[in-house]
């Protein structure tokens, strides 16, 4: 790829981008979210039209105007965000777009033994008939990996592949496209955030930054630090910093906390444990062993079934979200878009949700009613305008939807709104998934911030390097079940992978 | 016995062919909300050709249906390559088309009264009876066991997965729009010519609203429009029975709601039974790939 320029209204996604992939190689893009790797390769695979630039296949200039032509040319791409079909098999969803038939119809005999064939021969086991909105994350991906080989795949470009998986499918992934690269059967473009990764399993490495190549380097002449220097283009502080704090009187206590799942079983199957006031509590676990279920209990979005939530001292067991917040629960969702915001919003609206109905941005008007009926747009904007400044959110104008900001900018949209009103309780639910390294430094800092005032946080985390490195004790959650409190300090990283799998 | 199964069953086509239009649409991820109306349009179109074009009743019913699949590429156009919302342009069209027909038969057609009779009939019952039938078995294999059903279940559910497989959202959508309303106006068609023999306003009276009931009552799937296309029109039957033979203990008012009722009772039913199965994730959502 060469000189390839990709604009967006009021950004530059790409700058005259220059990227190549030689037969066999690994070859890793790394930048932050919002870099324009994620656009470079769409632009790749015929999901965008380039502005400017030119792409060679082999040799050959090409035109890709649409993924199939993508495809023709031996491009096979996995998205972040798994193309997989609901409701039709493993097996469909591998053969789909390139269904081998039998007169009219689907010869599935034929799709099965091609692709127990490719699975036996890079050791990517997957149930056929199984569908893939009951598999788990990683079972996702290998049936993405083996449609686009399926589709004939030389060129295989994957999105963040790792941010789903666990520590031992992350090596299994990479092993297998070692084994596949090494070969010489495809090549592999490989997108992350992620330094320690892209150094592990490259051959090279191009970084970008805001939609500019900064470098394209061998993996082994260069450290974590110089990449994260690239990356960032600043020195960046891996280690969070964590001063002394008071512990304070117990803010939240729960206590054989129970709950059912959205499909009725119960998976919270009491729970017991407290927060002190200038301490973060992390919540380890694999996903889908009650985290879910324990927090929506806790912020009154699930029904408790059985135990007793106490925030304060006082029983708030089944209150609604609204009392829950006057008590001072705060509340970072994992699903940005679909709980901490309005999309549809303005960063304006969402950053008053919650506080729209009081003053000083809302008042009674001429009318001789109890309820706040008008808004006072004036004192919005302004505290708006406060707040974005504060939090540093990246965005043109209060008014550009909420759901438009990157990953980043939102959480910080979230923290804004949640830490303004001054929480004594803060609930952060994977406070940084998919955020790049600036974004999750700056949460960490102000999480740490509130600890130093004496709040109290619960923070569930997969990334274990963070919910050590936060938290003061940690509780392992595991099959519903609290099974485990222990000191931060007195525990290693290897321990915990091990307690959270239940080997322990 | 027979012959009363056989004269209930021959209402079969007008629910059944309807059904299946919209199915095929929503199926692929567009609303069709414009069912009534279309079905008035074909009935119309129907009896139009049937007095213009010579009296063939085939050619009139094929010409219901071409005014159907005219309809369909209208739809598609306004809310696949116009990105326009598809509950507004379905309602639009609904009026539209409902009006249309209303209008022409005051200013054109003279009071028409269909003599021909369709085909030859097995067990008393006509040959658009049996491609009705033949019709969803088609329907039934090509969404199971072919790559053309794959990719219009692939659209509906996930249009973003389709297209990265290569499969060209629009395209599918279009053809399975204007396919469906093509079906939906030959029941329309059929309506007027064999059944009625004849136009009248109003002559539609709710089966195309009925019709998209039956397809969320049978959960999108093929077998299950089916059955409820067969089971509604079991109802109907029953209604058009009792008003005879009711006498003056059951009041006729009543009787007339029967089927309509049948349909609410149904669709509670399949409410409680829970989950959303089978109802396409991306249904009345527009695709961008950008």
């Amino acid at each position: 790829m060469r000189g390839v320029t990709k604009r967006f209204p009021g950004v530059v996604a790409n700058d005259h981008v220059d990227f190549d992939l030689r037969r066999g190689e690994i070859h890793s893009i790394l930048g932050e979210n919002g870099a324009g790797k994620t656009t470079l390769m769409n632009i790749l695979y015929g999901l965008y039209r380039l502005d400017e630039g030119e792409i060679r296949v082999n040799g050959q200039r090409v035109s890709i105007g649409a993924p199939k032509e993508a495809i023709d040319l031996g491009i096979g791409m996995i998205h972040q965000s798994f193309t997989l079909v609901a409701g039709l098999t493993v097996l469909d969803n591998i053969v789909l777009g390139r269904e081998p038939t039998r007169g009219p119809f689907l010869d599935r005999k034929r799709a099965e033994r091609e692709i127990i064939e490719l699975g036996d021969r890079f050791k990517l086991k997957v149930d056929l008939e199984a569908r893939p909105e009951h598999l788990p994350a990683s079972g996702k991906q290998k049936v993405e990996i083996l449609k686009a080989l399926y589709q004939g795949a030389k060129i295989l470009v994957m999105d963040e592949p790792t941010s789903v998986l666990l520590p031992h499918e992350k090596e299994e992934l990479m092993r297998a496209l070692k084994e596949m690269t090494g070969e010489g059967f495809i090549s592999v473009i490989f997108i992350t955030h992620k330094l320690p990764e892209a150094l592990k399993i490259s051959d090279r490495i191009t970084i970008l930054r805001r939609g500019k190549v900064v470098d394209t380097i061998k993996a082994g002449d260069v450290e974590v630090k110089d990449l994260a220097q690239m990356m960032v283009g600043r020195d960046v502080i891996f280690d969070i910093e964590r001063a002394e704090s008071e512990r304070g009187e117990g803010l939240l206590e729960v206590e054989g906390l129970e709950a059912y799942n959205d499909t009725g079983v119960r998976t919270l199957k009491g729970v017991s444990f407290e927060v002190r006031g200038g301490e973060i509590l992390g919540i380890a676990g694999v996903s889908g062993n009650g985290q879910e279920e324990l927090v929506d209990a806790i912020v009154g979005l699930r029904k408790v079934t059985a135990g007793k939530v106490f925030i304060k001292g006082e029983d708030a067991t089944n209150l609604s979200p609204k009392d829950l917040r006057a008590l001072g629960v705060g509340y970072i969702p994992e699903d940005r878009m679909g709980r901490g915001v309005m999309p549809e919003l303005s960063i304006r609206e969402n950053i008053i949700l919650g506080t729209h109905s009081q003053k000083p941005f809302a008042n009674r008007g001429p009318l001789p009613f109890e309820n706040m009926w008008f808004t006072n747009q004036d004192k919005v904007d302004e505290y708006a305008k406060r707040l974005v400044e504060e939090y540093n959110i990246d965005t043109p104008s209060i008014e550009k939807p909420a759901g438009k900001l990157s990953g980043g900018n939102l959480q910080k949209l979230i923290l804004a709104r949640e830490f303004s009103r001054d929480p004594q309780l803060l609930i952060a639910d994977k406070p940084t998934s998919g955020l790049d390294i600036g974004s999750q430094e700056y949460i960490h800092r102000k999480l740490m911030e509130k600890r130093a005032e004496g709040k109290a946080i619960l923070l569930i985390s997969e990334d274990l390097d963070e919910v050590l490195g936060m938290s003061d004790r940690i509780a392992i959650m595991y099959e519903g079940r609290v099974v485990d409190v222990v000191q931060a300090e007195r525990v290693s990283k290897e321990e915990i992978g091990e307690m959270i799998t239940g080997l322990r | 016995m027979m012959q009363q199964i056989s004269s209930i069953l021959s209402f079969f086509p007008v629910i059944g062919l309807a059904a299946l239009g919209g199915f095929l649409s929503q199926k692929s991820g567009v609303w069709n909300l414009s069912l009534e109306g279309i079905m008035a349009f074909g009935a119309f179109s129907g009896v139009y050709a049937y007095h213009y074009f010579g009296g063939s009743i085939w050619v009139s019913l094929l010409f219901g249906f071409l005014m159907g699949f005219v309809i369909g590429m209208l739809l598609s156009a306004l809310t696949v390559r116009l990105s326009l919302d598809q509950v507004v342009v379905g309602f639009g069209l609904w009026f539209l088309t409902e009006g249309l027909a209303g209008f022409l038969y005051t200013t054109l057609l003279p009071s028409v009264k269909v003599k021909e009779v369709l085909g030859f009939h097995i067990f008393s019952l006509d040959p658009v009876f049996y491609m009705t039938l033949l019709a969803f078995g088609l329907v039934y294999v090509i969404m199971k066991n072919t790559k053309q059903g794959l990719a219009v279940v692939a659209v509906g559910e996930n249009p973003r997965a389709a297209d990265v497989a290569g499969i060209d959202v629009s395209k599918v959508r279009w053809i399975c729009t204007s396919l469906g309303s093509g079906f939906v106006g030959l029941a329309g068609a059929y309506l007027s010519l064999v059944i009625l023999q004849g136009f009248t306003y109003n002559m539609v009276a709710g089966y195309g609203w009925t019709a998209f009931a039956l397809i969320l009552f049978g959960r999108l799937k093929t077998s299950g429009v089916f059955w409820g296309s067969l089971f509604f029109t079991f109802l109907i039957g029953a209604q058009t029975r009792l008003q005879v033979a009711g006498g003056t203990f059951i009041p006729p008012e009543f009787v007339v709601i029967i089927p309509y009722l049948g349909v609410i009772v149904a669709l509670a039913a399949a409410g409680a039974m829970g989950k959303k199965a089978g109802i396409p994730s991306a249904l009345g959502v527009h695709y961008d790939r950008e």
